[in-house]
């Protein structure tokens, strides 16, 4: 390769990269849906495509980092494998102890708020717990749980524990004195209270919690698996194919994990949007001046 | 308005409470309440005593922290005396929030986002248990009632602030309660606005044969509303002076200026400057 070539692609790269963005940033600030959708979807092709041009331009090492094409092929060749990877990760691990550690949490939060006994024993302790990395027990777990998806289930569950603990303790604080006052007036019973106003109220919480915990699930489940695991999962298949130097192979699973990850994060706002329609960060207008 | 039961009873222009002997609706004795504060107790309330007969109208007024809205959340049994004793209807103010005898407006109307106006109005019919069916005819005619029957679908934050205090005022009156309780509901809104409601609120009273117990700054707005007015004056929180106030009970906007308005109002004026010279 002549000293010319890295140039030339460079001076390519910069070229197309300054024309797109100068083109999307008008796009950008066009009124409509079709540009709020159009524009983060061709930001992402740029991306790509500049990707493409230096990793092929500069002759950078598959090692260091593959280019886009590469990687798209080695998810064709390895898809069937990949797809089984993401039963085991995401439907047998992430799943369950994220719906389980969530609901714990929250159930603890409701239990804390109930009892003075509990909220003077248990919220130091908690604040301790927290800082704890919970990462660090899936050996214990793999040694309580053996390797399978058991063991990645229960560090899942003990991560997101805390997010929708603490959220929810919060969120329950949410009602003013005047709205809790109002329920008082009707003779309310603590569950009716509970009910119609503090977890509603509590809702926006609940989501950060949910929206946290979506992706402390998925990267609980993924390196769980690095300390040990049956022959696939998404971070089994990571660990092993950088054994092999298999680059190819781990931005394919790493690309498989990121899409997961934004489709339940996606799948969660668009849930956030139909239950908190009612708070100011939802209203129209809101996120205008922003 | 379909719930009108009392229309036919719309009373002979009374002009005065003499009503005094008659079982009190509300009756509050030697009550006190203090708290603790750096320099040894507060009083909040000292020493007040009040009876409240049927279908009276009280407004409380006073300078800011003389313990109006204090006093009313006692009767509401949302706070407990340290001394004295309050009954409501003849029973313990306990029994009368369990029986929701009362409406509570509150200062803020503090409707639930999340739900429209009918919704909100719809809130204390569910806490009482009432069928899906009879909720929404008794809540339609609770907005009708305060003149809101084309916003029932509408969502708190698409209201005006004036609208807001009338489906909270609807809310109170969906439990159909003989007592409100309410603590500068119009504190917020225009003079306008607020002339309107006060109407409105007068035919409330005498229609429904409510007895009213109601917090206000505002001198003309008591004077409007009210059958007696308890000026309080603060540190400690007590009643100086109660003024009859015996304008006939049909009232309209122009009874403002007629002589016995404006002496009502001078005399309330005189007792609220008492009680401001001790601050
Ligand atoms: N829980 C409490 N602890 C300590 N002090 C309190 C408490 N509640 C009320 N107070 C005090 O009691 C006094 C009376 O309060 P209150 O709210 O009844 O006044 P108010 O007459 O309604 O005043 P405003 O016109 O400003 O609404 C105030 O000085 C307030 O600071
Ligand atoms: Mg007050």
């Amino acid at each position: 390769m002549s000293p010319a070539t890295p140039l030339a692609v460079l001076a390519l790269a910069a070229t197309v990269g300054i024309a797109a963005l100068m083109a999307l940033t008008r796009l950008a600030n066009r009124p409509g849906r079709a540009a709020a959708i159009l524009t983060p979807m061709l930001f992402a092709v740029l991306v790509l495509f500049l990707w493409e041009v230096l990793t092929r331009g500069l002759a950078v090492p598959q090692v260091l980092l593959p280019a886009p094409s590469v990687i798209a092929r080695a998810f064709w060749n390895a898809s069937p494998e990949l797809l089984q990877d993401v039963r085991q990760t995401v439907l047998f691990a992430a799943i369950p102890g994220f719906v389980c550690g969530s609901a714990l949490g929250m159930v603890t939060g409701i239990a804390v708020d109930r009892s003075p006994f509990l909220q003077q024993g248990l919220l130091p302790l908690s604040s301790f717990a927290s800082v704890i990395p919970i990462v660090g027990v899936a050996p214990i777990m793999i040694l309580w749980f053996g390797f399978g998806w058991q063991s990645k289930a229960a560090v899942v569950l003990l991560i997101t524990f805390f997010p929708a603990f603490v959220n929810m303790v919060a969120g329950l604080r949410e009602a003013s004195p005047i709205e809790r006052d109002l329920m008082a007036s009707y003779a309310s019973t603590y569950w009716q209270t509970l009910w119609k106003l503090r977890l509603p109220a509590a809702l926006p919480f609940l989501f950060t919690a949910l929206k946290v915990n979506a992706s402390l699930a998925l990267i609980g489940a993924i390196v769980a698996e690095f300390f040990g695991a049956p022959v696939y999962g998404l971070g089994f298949r990571i660990s092993a194919e950088i054994g092999h130097l298999a680059l190819d192979r781990v931005w394919a699973a790493i690309a498989v994990a990121a899409a997961v990850g934004s489709g339940s994060y996606a799948l969660l706002t668009a849930a956030e949007r139909a239950a908190t329609f009612w708070h100011p960060s939802q209203l129209p207008g809101s996120d205008r001046n922003s | 308005m379909p719930d009108s039961p009392h229309a036919e009873t719309l009373d002979i222009e009374t002009t005065q409470p003499r009503e005094q002997a008659r079982a009190a609706v509300v009756s509050v004795e030697n009550v006190a309440v203090s708290y603790p504060s750096r320099e040894g107790v507060f009083h909040a309330l000292s020493d007040v005593s009040l009876r409240v007969a049927r279908r009276e109208f009280i407004s409380l007024i006073g300078p800011s922290g003389c313990g109006k809205t204090t006093l009313l959340r006692l009767i509401a049994d949302l706070a407990q005396p340290s001394t004295g004793t309050i009954r409501v209807n003849g029973g313990t103010s306990r029994q009368a929030r369990g029986d929701r005898s009362y409406g509570y407006v509150f200062q803020t109307p503090a409707l639930q986002p999340w739900r429209t106006a009918l919704a909100n109005v719809m809130l204390p019919l569910e806490i009482i248990g009432l069928a899906a069916n009879e909720r929404r005819a008794r809540a339609t005619a609770a907005l009708m009632a305060v003149g809101l029957g084309d916003a029932a679908s509408r969502y708190p934050w698409q209201l005006s602030g004036g609208m807001q205090q009338r489906v909270s005022i609807a809310r109170a009156l969906s439990l159909r309660p003989e007592l409100l309780l309410m603590d500068e509901p119009f504190g917020a809104l225009d003079e306008i606005t607020r002339d309107k409601l006060n109407l409105h609120l007068t035919d409330l009273w005498r229609d429904r044969d409510l007895t009213v117990i109601f917090v206000t700054h505002s001198i003309p707005e008591a004077v409007f509303l009210s059958t007696r007015i308890v000026a309080m004056s603060a540190k400690p929180g007590r009643i100086s002076r109660v003024i009859d106030c015996g304008l006939p009970r049909r009232r309209t906007l122009d009874i403002r200026n007629t002589p016995e308005f404006l002496a009502i109002s001078k005399q309330v004026r005189d007792a609220l400057s008492d009680a401001y010279a001790n601050e």
